[in-house]
């Protein structure tokens, strides 16, 4: 099987195998455009990303030796407890948002679905401020603005169920 | 609190992204290694990604969320807010605890969407000779006095001045894989999602055509009574008289949903042209 070499921001060096490296979008682009002897260059994927991805290919592949499916081709409900259980754990808020951002770059579907649900379940319950500082977003509304949109999801506030 | 990669954006395109304090933009030349731990992790605050303009992702995100946390992303920015209040993801977010397969028609306010449970939806049944309201408690499983409730009756006798009634759904099973239609019901005086059964119980205003049509559609549309529902639906959800539902159905191919959108867009495009 052939390797592919990428290169990440920081300088770091990794081999993917190349059925491996086609899953990302962004990859097989560069793949078809030059040849595949290149070093493929990811200035927006940091050394800690490409860690976790190839982790999580590792994963894949131990997991459709396990359960004997292509869980490449499918979002398997199975697959996604497990993902959730290995992967949920190590990640910090911060690094699960950037990781995020990276495999969406990067365009690994199956993973961003994956790590969408685990962001997901980490944006349950929470309240309209925490969300702010797990997303770094910034909050743009005008004071009228959101006492109007308070006021209309009023109902979604109440309940014991909201965490800080 | 900036926006992510706001004042840095320029910079961080041409340098190597690397993992910084929230306080300094400095890069580390041992900030390489692969760990992830929290003291060198890159704050989304650095990151130079516009990850708000990524509608596509937070979508997908958002798509998994259960109605309050919905409401609760509508208010916290604006970006958030288009795509936390998106139709679709509102719409799948009260389909799917139940499996619902659709879900036809515009609620008059926003606030239909807020509350999924089965309160929330009904069966319709067409009243048929030799029907009493403890009859049809019998057949669904449910009490006479949620009947009554349901369609705001104060005597049972009412049954026949009505044309159908509404019955309360005492088993989920039957929204999963179904199309629901949401309806001002007269009687009821509110927005109910409606299921109308197509096989089951109400069999005896049917006919044998359109029971033998459902097999390939599962809302039963290609019969002509299945035809007259939907418009019968359409009408009460716009609120309007036949000729016009039955225009706006008919433009719109026999497509429900396609018919209301294009009745709410006239309805805009005429509010605009008056202060125009």
């Amino acid at each position: 099987m052939k390797k592919i070499s990428v290169r990440t921001s920081d300088g770091q060096e990794f081999e993917l195998e190349e059925n491996l490296a086609m899953e990302s979008a962004t990859i097989k682009t560069s793949l078809d455009a030059f040849s595949r002897d290149d070093i493929i260059l990811l200035p927006n994927v940091n050394s800690w990303e490409m860690v976790k991805i190839i982790e999580f290919f590792t994963k894949v592949q131990e997991l459709e030796t396990k359960f004997g499916v292509k869980f490449m081709e499918k979002k398997e409900g199975r697959f996604l407890e497990a993902f959730q259980a290995e992967f949920d754990k190590d990640l910090s808020d911060d690094n699960l948002y950037c990781l995020l951002w990276t495999v969406d770059y990067l365009g690994i579907e199956v993973l961003l679905e994956n790590l969408c649900h685990l962001m997901a379940e980490r944006t349950k319950n929470k309240t309209v401020e925490s969300c702010r500082n797990l997303f770094g977003v910034q909050h743009d509304y005008t004071p009228e603005e959101e006492a109007e949109i308070r006021e209309d999801y009023s109902w979604a506030f109440e309940g014991p169920e909201i965490e800080e | 609190m900036g926006c992510c990669g706001d004042e840095e954006n320029d910079d961080d395109i041409l340098n190597p992204l690397s993992p910084t304090s929230s306080t300094t933009t400095q890069t580390r030349d041992d900030s390489s290694s692969s760990s992830s731990d929290g003291h060198t992790s890159i704050s989304p605050m650095n990151s130079h990604f516009s990850a708000l303009a990524c509608r596509d992702t937070l979508r997908l995100i958002f798509e998994k969320l259960p109605i309050p946390d919905l409401a609760r992303s509508s208010c916290v920015c604006r970006a958030w807010n288009s795509v936390a209040s998106d139709q679709e993801i509102v719409a799948n977010a009260f389909k799917s605890p139940w499996k619902l397969k659709d879900v036809v028609g515009k609620p008059a306010s926003g606030s239909f969407w807020r509350d999924n449970s089965l309160g929330k939806f009904a069966i319709s049944h067409r009243i048929a000779r030799g029907d009493s309201v403890a009859s049809l408690a019998v057949k669904y499983s449910v009490q006479v006095m949620d009947i009554k409730r349901l369609n705001n009756m104060m005597s049972e006798h009412g049954i026949y001045s009505r044309e159908r009634l509404l019955i309360p759904i005492s088993d989920p099973e039957m929204l999963v894989g179904a199309t629901c239609y949401v309806e001002v019901d007269p009687c009821a005086k509110r927005e109910v999602a409606v299921l109308y059964l197509e096989d089951g119980p109400d069999q005896k205003s049917m006919s044998s055509c359109s029971l033998s049509q459902k097999s390939a559609d599962s809302s039963g549309l290609n019969s002509e009574l299945g035809k007259k529902r939907v418009l019968e639906s359409l009408r009460r959800s716009m609120q309007v008289d036949d000729a016009t539902a039955l225009y706006y159905l008919s433009i719109a191919d026999g497509d429900p949903r396609a018919a209301l959108s294009q009745f709410s867009q006239d309805l805009r495009w005429e509010t605009h042209s008056a202060f125009a």
